[in-house]
């Protein structure tokens, strides 16, 4: 049944970028701004196993064939539950789909490897205890960048990302905002 | 067009949004009404100990690890960041059991009322789990019996909260004893099962594990300083859920 959720997204995001690409495209700029490399920050919560943490984004996308970039993705979270303390830190890289630059819209969709280290602790009566594990995983998701000048965008970006950890695994979802800035040829 | 596209992408986000976050969660029980909730997280491999002394043991890893509500079908899987959560509990005195690839490490006995929220936290160390703390956070207070000197033995206690308690060991072993402490005016029970024990001062082992073995051979007369919870509380008897017992002198 869990596979079926990852794949019904993975699905989900391929009849997304076709639908938008559909539209009707403005002229691309003659400079190519709008493949160049960007860069994203923003505000990020994910719902990791039962705790739900806060934190923020960084991504990087750098194009290598048309509409594909190389995309890096470093997250923190951070929140408490049942009394302890998480911090989840989270890198991931891959590759990002994106529909013709040049759209004031311009949704996209990415597959990321990588690993997250979850680090827990708890004070107790002037003892604190701490306990680290890093997990590999998988992200898939997608995002709408809605242009709002010739390089920033405002970004919206949601992600399932699948950790396997401590015979267990996790399919926890991540929802990003903020702003992405396109740089130039 | 760009308007159409735009709508299609939100409604198929809503649509992966919903997907991912509805649905059972692996670690989502049974749904129940009402209840007690059981909140908690389960440390293991790397867990250390800072400001205290004792053993540094790692528990195996990729091992999973389940908690259940023991006679029910309440069960949950202890996720891969170590959080779980049981719901729809029925209110009164229940327990906690802790499994590592479905054998038995330990169990945790919790008293809470309805609507009550416990908060748990326990280690596993080589296959054997160790309490670290329990809190049990109730819902609204009922309306206060009358003031009366006997309504708990134990001088502003709490249940559901921390407690420490200094005494003597009347009667028992190490996995459950009876015990008369300063500030308690009658003996109170404690559960410790799950505890970390610890030989101090006189009563000094070369180990954790020989001063409990020594503990539960000749506990009666030990001087013991108890870390817990405070489960129950009336003006006969008191019952506490250890998560450290320290041995002070046999």
């Amino acid at each position: 049944m869990r596979a079926g959720r990852v794949l019904g997204l993975a699905a989900a995001l391929g009849l997304i970028v076709p639908l938008a690409d559909a539209a009707p495209r403005r002229a691309a700029s003659a400079t190519g701004r709008e493949r160049g490399p960007d860069v994203f920050a923003g505000y990020s919560y994910t719902h990791a196993g039962e705790a739900g943490l806060n934190g923020w984004g960084l991504a990087g996308a750098y194009p290598f064939r048309g509409d594909l970039s190389f995309v890096a993705d470093l997250s923190g979270h951070y929140g408490s539950f049942a009394g302890a303390d998480l911090a989840q830190l989270a890198f991931m890289g891959g590759v990002r789909w994106r529909a013709r630059a040049g759209q004031r819209l311009s949704p996209f969709a990415e597959g990321l490897l990588g690993a997250a280290r979850t680090s827990t602790s708890v004070a107790v009566a002037g003892t604190s205890i701490e306990d680290a594990d890093t997990d590999w995983g998988l992200g898939l998701g997608g995002g709408l960048d809605y242009r709002i000048g010739e390089r920033w965008s405002v970004r919206g970006l949601v992600h399932l990302r699948v950790l396997w950890g401590e015979g267990a695994t996790d399919e926890d979802p991540r929802f990003s905002v903020g702003a992405a800035y396109r740089f130039g040829r | 067009m760009n308007r159409r596209a735009l709508l299609t992408w939100a409604a198929v986000l809503a649509a992966v949004v919903v997907g991912a976050c509805g649905g059972e969660s692996p670690s989502s029980p049974s749904a129940g009404t009402g209840g007690v909730v059981v909140q908690g997280v389960v440390l293991g491999e790397g867990a250390a100990f800072t400001a205290s002394s004792g053993p540094a043991v790692a528990a195996a890893k990729n091992q999973k690890v389940t908690v259940q509500v023991e006679g029910t079908s309440i069960v949950a899987e202890v996720s891969a960041n170590g959080t779980f959560e049981l719901k729809g509990i029925a209110a009164g005195t229940f327990t906690l059991i802790f499994m590592v690839d479905g054998v038995e490490i330990g169990r945790i006995v919790v008293t809470a009322e309805d609507g009550s929220e416990v908060k748990v936290v326990v280690q596993v160390q080589n296959s054997v789990l160790v309490l670290i703390e329990v809190k049990v956070e109730g819902p609204e207070p009922s309306p206060a019996p009358s003031a009366s000197p006997t309504a708990c033995i134990v001088n502003s206690g709490r249940v559901g909260q921390g407690i420490e308690l200094e005494g003597n060991v009347l009667s028992g072993n190490a996995s459950s004893f009876t015990m008369t402490a300063a500030g308690a005016t009658g003996p109170v029970t404690v559960d410790a099962s799950a505890a970390a024990f610890r030989c101090i001062g006189g009563a000094k082992a070369e180990t954790d594990a020989a001063c409990k073995a020594a503990f539960d051979k000749a506990a009666a007369d030990s001087k013991v300083h108890v870390r817990g919870t405070l489960m129950g509380c009336t003006g006969q008897s008191a019952n506490v859920t250890a998560a450290e017992v320290k041995v002070q002198k046999n």
